[in-house]
């Protein structure tokens, strides 16, 4: 059977022209790896991220109560799939042989415990094989109780052999206010020491671990609703830590806006290459319109013609985008986080990409194929030596300034303007909907798409009327001149080169300047000064002698802070006891609070609302951080009961403060005046930042002197959130690398679409006699134009998108400086006139006569 | 085979009108051969572009073997070419990225023949390239590409052959023996000619001689 003529076209223009095709498959192949890739490559991460937010929980949820649900757990939790690991945490007392007592906390888990992340032993030990001879305690309390592995530690009415030492928890993190060292045990250990009775202060929890496919945030959400009835509270991965949840939510954000830039650059590249591509196939379709081809086989042949060009880049660049993050991750490992986790190339993923890619090739070929449609063959009969290059250049169209007059029969090549609205719109939508399905969240697919398109408008007009001006303007300097000419012919397309690099730039400084914002942000979150101990239930009489200790261990290399603490149970708002509030904030009732009074304002605490209290002044105030004021509605004037050693404490609330949680220092949800706690008994909760070396000795020191007191490092916890923010911090880093691969990918495509016309020119030129040097100044003199064409805009634009993302999506306070932004405005002028220059160097004509009239 | 009335033709440029033909007037019997010559810019390409249907007119009617173009929509107009038409450029216009065979073969291909290659084999044997078939245009002399054009605007046995400024890129020899091959293949197949140029002894060798000067066409003697 015989091929239909569109394909037998089709294939001869690819088996014959693949040299010239070839920079249209690599930008397609490029295209596809930064589409495919970037996208893989990110959601691995968002992965990865997510589960070290899990291991900060120990599970991917989990549900607490102070009364046992069982009924609750088995009506809710127990389904296919899901695996559950029931604990027990409650507060006792832990005697050794000898009688010495030490108040410790207990957690009675099973032996699926953790579900996430992982228990750290010496000897590296593991749990399952220690908990069923024995208990597992933290080395503070072994020299507590002058006690040693293999010893029998007593619990209530048991008596447990210690069967190893603790040296860290997944979700140690997230109980930053222990009362006292750890124990470790099964719950059929706890059961034999009778401790849980009816009345007793236990903690009922259960860590849920999900399947691969379910949505933590989906179920979480479903579990809450349900909860509310009961009082049952449902914590999700990073509740405990809510700077560290915002940090994976910003990186989500990051994440799903660089894949949509790395779309966008790698669509704008694709375009911008299939319209070079199409425009240089003009006039073999003007030749097989004059034998007669009727526009079906000639739109059917360019058509499939790109289909052949594209589809095996496409599907390349699909396989080595999907193979990606396999070789980031080898690439990067040790530096970045893998959270444990292999990667998996998603063939849902890849095949979105692919689709994506080729999608960018549809709506971006269909304006030039319907031009190629239009084309008149007529061209063919006024078509010389000279214009015939122009024309395999893509140039040759007439100005737009000459118009064929009859409007019923134009025979420009432009669709009709009914046309091009319609494939504008059709375009949008289609990039919208592209747009939407790879963010991952509707606002933000729309909200990108309308910035672009609000950014394309802004560079339209900034580049028609830069170039309007530009045109009237008089140079002395010939080459100058003829650069500024070169810049305003119309038909050199100047303004879709400044549209397509305005663009590319805007995204590619916006990525960079958000990635810089967000380093900075979790470089401020990072605690650098963070304690290294938190000493608790410090007695007001010992309170003196402990400073001297600190003195005397760390001299002046140490920080000490000592902080009046009480705790207590809230018990009514205003007039509205405690059993009345709505179920799904019962357990903010329930809680055991530490409370602190102060005189002044911590600091870095803002106050968001009311003003902070005299401290002369003896009336009762207090201050509650503006979280939990929002989840309670509460406002300055209420006042809140609090229950303090069984003796209720009313007070107002003076004001409301922001608290940055992140530095890891000690904040409080509630802060007493005072006068409200006079009288009151308090013990005291010191922090110690010292260097790592004097540690060890000031641990030993406060365990000798001070039997009560406990201590708690917190270099375990710094670690473990340290840990994760770096990670995000890397792989925003190379995110942003990979966009700026896509910007200078659509750089290249722009340069090379006007590489013949520039060609023939300077050929020109060189046969008149300019000399090398000339040459090259007027090079420098159009790119250095066009370079402050586009910086400019795409500086503003940048900064304007910045202050969106950051304000809008991140909620965060916007910043500027001028610093960033002239750098960046020099780098993308510098960025474009030496590219271009340099790729005009490349191609430098020879001067041969020959060369003009040779065959495109 | 050719009725223009009334034809015309112009461009805006700047809001101001440029004429390329008016008001021109002629007919062109079968078998006849025409040559039009005219200074540069004087409309001779625009008049075989408009009668090739490639171009649309401002003005006037346009009647080629029969058709009405102006009344023709586009795949009709492709129709009418592939039937009636042949066209020799004085730029060539192969197809850079096929053969010699393939380029000749193309018009036959687009009308669905089935023995395309073996007639263009036939048609460049006859214009003395049959040892060019599997040769690029860039690989042949500018001679040899317009036989190939001529051999590609005869293989359909078109009754219209429409030459513009054939020998324009040639040397006289080579364009000596090209025009006689043109004339030999014209006169076998009785085809219409309408012949463009620049060259006077050209334009002799046809039946009437015509000349375009600002837009308007005149018959020499």
């Amino acid at each position: 059977m015989r091929p239909p003529p569109a394909l037998t076209i089709a294939w001869r223009q690819a088996r014959d022209r693949w040299r010239d095709l070839l920079f249209f498959a690599s930008a397609i192949l490029l295209g596809a790896i930064l589409v495919v890739g970037m996208s893989a490559a990110g959601r691995h991460w968002q992965r990865v991220m997510t589960a070290e937010a899990r291991a900060l929980l120990a599970a991917d949820l989990r549900v607490s109560g102070s009364a046992p649900f069982d009924d609750w757990i088995a009506r809710h939790l127990r389904r296919p799939g899901w695996i559950l690991a029931p604990t027990r945490e409650l507060t006792a007392m832990a005697r050794a042989g000898d009688g010495r007592t030490v108040l410790v906390e207990l957690k009675a888990v099973t032996s699926a415990y953790p579900l996430r992340g992982r228990v750290t032993l010496a000897g590296g030990a593991t749990l399952d094989r220690l908990l069923p001879s024995g208990v597992v305690v933290e080395q503070v309390l072994l020299e507590r109780l002058g006690a040693a592995v293999g010893d029998s530690l007593i619990l209530g009415a048991a008596s447990l052999p210690i069967a190893g030492v603790l040296e860290g928890e997944p979700d140690r993190a997230t109980a930053l206010f222990a009362l006292g060292p750890r124990v470790l045990l099964s719950l059929e250990q706890l059961e034999q020491t009778g401790l849980v009775r009816f009345g007793s202060r236990v903690q009922h929890g259960v860590a849920v671990r999900l399947p691969a496919d379910s949505d933590p945030a989906a179920e979480a959400a479903r579990l809450t609703a349900v909860a509310r009835e009961t009082g049952l509270r449902v914590v999700t991965p990073g509740e405990n830590q809510p700077f560290v949840q915002r940090f994976v939510r910003r990186f989500t954000v990051f994440l799903g806006l660089t894949a949509l830039v790395t779309l966008l650059l790698g669509g704008v590249a694709i375009a911008g290459a299939v319209t070079t591509f199409l425009a240089e196939q003009r006039r073999t379709v003007a030749i097989l319109k004059s034998l007669g081809a009727s526009n079906a086989t000639v739109t059917g042949a360019m058509a499939l013609l790109l289909l052949l060009v594209a589809l095996p880049p496409a599907l390349g660049g699909a396989a080595l985008g999907a193979a990606l993050p396999w070789l980031l991750l080898r690439l990067t490992a040790g530096i970045l986080p893998g959270g444990g986790l292999e990667y998996r190339p998603d063939p849902l993923l890849v095949g979105l990409g692919l689709v994506g890619t080729l999608g960018f090739v549809v709506p971006f070929a269909l304006a030039p194929l319907l031009r190629l449609r239009r084309l008149s063959p007529g061209l063919l009969f006024t078509m010389k030596v000279a214009e015939r290059l122009s024309s395999v250049e893509g140039g040759g169209r007439p100005p737009p300034s000459v118009k064929v007059r009859n409007p019923d029969r134009p025979d420009q090549t432009e669709p009709p303007r009914s046309e091009r609205i319609w494939l504008l719109v059709g375009g949008l939508l289609a990039l919208a909907g592209l747009a939407v399905a790879r963010a991952g969240e509707t606002p933000l697919g729309l909200g990108f798409v309308a910035a672009c398109g609000a950014a394309l408008l802004l560079l339209w007009v900034w580049g028609r009327g830069l170039l309007a001006l530009l045109g009237r303007l008089r140079v002395a300097h010939p080459l100058w001149r003829h650069g500024l000419r070169v810049l305003t012919r119309t038909e050199n397309d100047t303004l879709h080169q400044v549209m397509a690099l305005g663009l590319a730039f805007t995204l590619m400084l916006t990525v960079a300047l958000l990635q810089q914002r967000l380093q900075a942000l979790i470089a401020d979150s990072l605690p650098r000064k963070a304690p290294g101990f938190f000493f608790i239930d410090l007695q007001d009489s010992q309170v003196e002698a402990f400073r001297r200790t600190v003195a005397r261990i760390a001299g002046d290399q140490a920080t000490l802070r000592i902080t009046p603490v009480v705790r207590g149970r809230l018990s009514a708002i205003d007039d509205r006891p405690a059993r009345e509030a709505p179920p799904g904030e019962a357990w903010r009732f329930q809680r055991e609070y530490v409370l602190t009074l102060a005189a002044t304002p911590p600091p870095n605490n803002p106050l968001t609302a009311g003003r902070w209290w005299d401290p002369a002044d003896p009336a009762s105030a207090l201050s509650v951080e503006d979280g939990m004021a929002r989840a309670l509605t509460l406002q300055p004037g209420q006042r809140l009961t609090f229950e303090i050693q069984g003796i209720p404490v009313t007070a107002p609330i003076a004001n409301l403060r922001r608290v940055t949680w992140s530095d890891m220092d000690l904040n409080f949800f509630v802060i007493f005046s005072p006068a409200a706690l006079a009288g009151v008994p308090v013990s005291h909760l010191a922090t110690v930042t010292l260097p790592l070396d004097g540690e060890e000795a000031l641990r030993q020191a406060v365990a000798r002197e001070f039997p009560n007191v406990s201590a708690i490092r917190s270099r375990e916890v710094m670690a473990a959130v340290g840990h994760l923010l770096r990670g995000l911090e890397g792989v925003t880093g190379l995110v942003g690398a990979g966009v700026g691969i896509g910007g200078l990918l659509v750089v290249a495509v722009t340069v090379a679409a006007g590489r013949r016309r520039r060609w023939l020119e300077e050929t020109v030129m060189h046969l008149l006699g300019a000399t090398r040097r000339e040459l090259l100044v007027r090079a420098a003199a159009e790119w250095l134009l066009l370079g402050g064409l586009v910086a400019t805009p795409a500086v503003l634009l940048a900064q304007a998108g910045v202050a969106g993302v950051t304000v809008g999506l991140l909620k965060e306070e916007g910043s500027w400086s001028p610093g960033p932004a002239l750098a960046a405005w020099a780098g993308v002028w510098g960025v474009v006139t030496i590219v271009g220059v340099v790729a005009s160097r490349l191609d430098r004509p020879r001067g041969h006569w020959r060369e003009l009239t040779a065959e495109g | 085979m050719i009725h223009l009335t009334s034809l015309s033709y112009w461009l805006t440029h700047d809001g101001s009108r440029i004429d390329i033909l008016r008001d021109v007037d002629l007919t062109v019997s079968p078998g006849e051969t025409v040559g039009l010559t005219g200074p540069s810019g004087s409309g001779k390409s625009t008049l075989l572009a408009l009668v090739a249907g490639m171009e649309r007119p401002g003005a006037g009617r346009v009647q080629v073997n029969g058709h009405a173009l102006e009344t023709l929509d586009p795949d009709a107009l492709a129709r009418f070419r592939r039937a009636t038409l042949g066209c020799v450029f004085q730029a060539f216009h192969l197809v850079p990225a096929m053969t010699a065979l393939e380029n000749v073969a193309l018009p036959l291909e687009l009308a669905g023949q089935r023995d395309a290659h073996s007639q263009a084999a036939a048609q460049l044997t006859d214009v003395g390239l049959g040892h060019r078939l599997h040769h690029r245009p860039r690989e042949l002399s500018g001679g040899e590409q317009q036989r190939v054009a001529i051999a590609r605007a005869f293989v359909a046995r078109p009754p219209l052959l429409l030459a513009d400024e054939l020998t324009g890129n040639l040397d006289p020899r080579t364009s000596a023996h090209v025009v006689d091959q043109l004339f030999d293949l014209v006169t076998r197949h009785r085809t219409t000619l309408l012949l463009v140029t620049h060259d006077p002894a050209l334009a002799r060798r046809t039946h009437r001689r015509l000349v375009l000067e600002e837009g308007r066409l005149r018959e020499l003697s």
